[in-house]
């Protein structure tokens, strides 16, 4: 199947910006995180086709992640 | 706002005067020759469709009935730093009539690069007392309260009478204590945060925990590593400023809604929770 991976602000360093990855099925979106070398704990926002998801969901064909980094500096 | 003999006696000086205008000048004459606050009545004037010149500019952006709405309000502003300077300074501006202001910290060094209060000569003063001073210099109509104080140390009567709370703090921990106490108070709260290119901003409204989910690893953010450039605080000021004008005015959709904005790639992006 194929999942498209979206990566924001600092989480594009080293990475990407967007990408479409061949998964087999029932890969969950930590599996993703797994491969991109993100910590869970690193992700402020997480989402699955644009609502929020979590590290344990299991994706679709079609699905795509967000991932954002978390922001706190006032 | 004002009382019946208020409105008596002022109605009779601006008939008797045929006042049509309102100058800074004529409002501080009027205070003189009345007592009353230049807030009251700038009030009064808008009630009778005449538009303060200092708000001039502010009509056909917000209705003279919108204006009258923003003087009467009544908002609170937590963390005068990045984010808290431009936010207090675009509210008074707007002519929103009455804000508590909060901040425990004094002005160092490190916060001239983005801190629109903080100056080469303020550094050890209180972030609060010198908004106090901005208040008062851009508009006399506001009537601002600064509390010297961490937003969890605040007495129970500074958060009277409250209709909107904006979030520019720098931690998460007061974020979080933050959203309990606006969920309590069953008032929304304007959020806002940066770290070097980037931000999000977003409305809170009560029962949503939208911070307890985007900050629920209680973690530092990029900031630590990225800093803080000066304009990002602006844009994400300026976005909480209208955003919290929307409310205010009731016309923002009461639906919890945050926004990220990247201004090395200038992206924006509207994500739902």
């Amino acid at each position: 199947m194929k999942i498209e991976i979206r990566l924001f602000a600092t989480f594009r360093e080293g990475r990407f910006k967007k990408e479409v990855w061949e998964l087999p099925e029932g890969t969950k979106v930590i599996d993703v995180l797994q491969r991109l070398k993100i910590n869970p704990e690193e992700v402020a926002i997480l989402l699955v086709n644009g609502l929020d998801g979590t590290p344990e969901q299991v994706l679709n064909d079609g699905d795509y992640i967000s991932l954002f980094p978390p922001v706190g500096g006032g | 706002m004002l009382t019946k003999g208020e409105k008596n006696l002022l109605g009779n000086i601006f008939r008797r005067e045929k006042i049509k205008e309102l100058s800074l000048e004529e409002t501080y004459r009027l205070a003189q020759e009345t007592g009353l606050s230049i807030r009251s009545i700038e009030y009064f004037a808008l009630e009778n469709g005449i538009v303060p010149q200092k708000y001039v500019r502010n009509i056909g952006s917000f209705t003279v009935a919108g204006q009258k709405k923003l003087l009467a309000s009544k908002v609170m502003v937590v963390g005068l730093g990045g984010l808290g300077g431009y936010v207090l300074e675009e509210l008074c501006r707007a002519g929103v009539g009455e804000i508590v202001g909060v901040d425990g910290d004094g002005f160092d060094e490190t916060n001239l690069n983005r801190q629109l209060l903080a100056t080469e000569k303020n550094i050890g003063q209180k972030k609060a007392n010198k908004a106090r001073k901005r208040a008062a210099e851009i508009n006399q109509a506001v009537v601002f309260s600064g509390f010297v104080s961490k937003v969890e140390e605040l007495p129970e009567t500074a958060w009277q009478g409250i209709e909107l709370i904006f979030d520019c703090l720098d931690n998460v921990e007061s974020r979080l204590y933050l959203e309990e106490k606006a969920k309590k108070l069953g008032v929304p709260l304007v959020h806002g945060a940066i770290g070097g290119w980037y931000g999000q901003v977003g409305v809170v409204f009560p029962g949503s925990n939208l911070l307890a989910k985007i900050y629920r690893e209680r973690k530092k953010g990029i900031e630590q590593a990225l800093g803080n450039p000066p304009f990002t605080p602006a844009v994400a000021a300026s976005l909480m400023v209208a955003l919290g004008i929307k409310l205010l005015l009731g016309t923002l959709e009461k639906e919890s809604v945050v926004y990220f904005f990247d201004l090395k790639n200038i992206e924006f992006f509207d994500i739902s929770l």
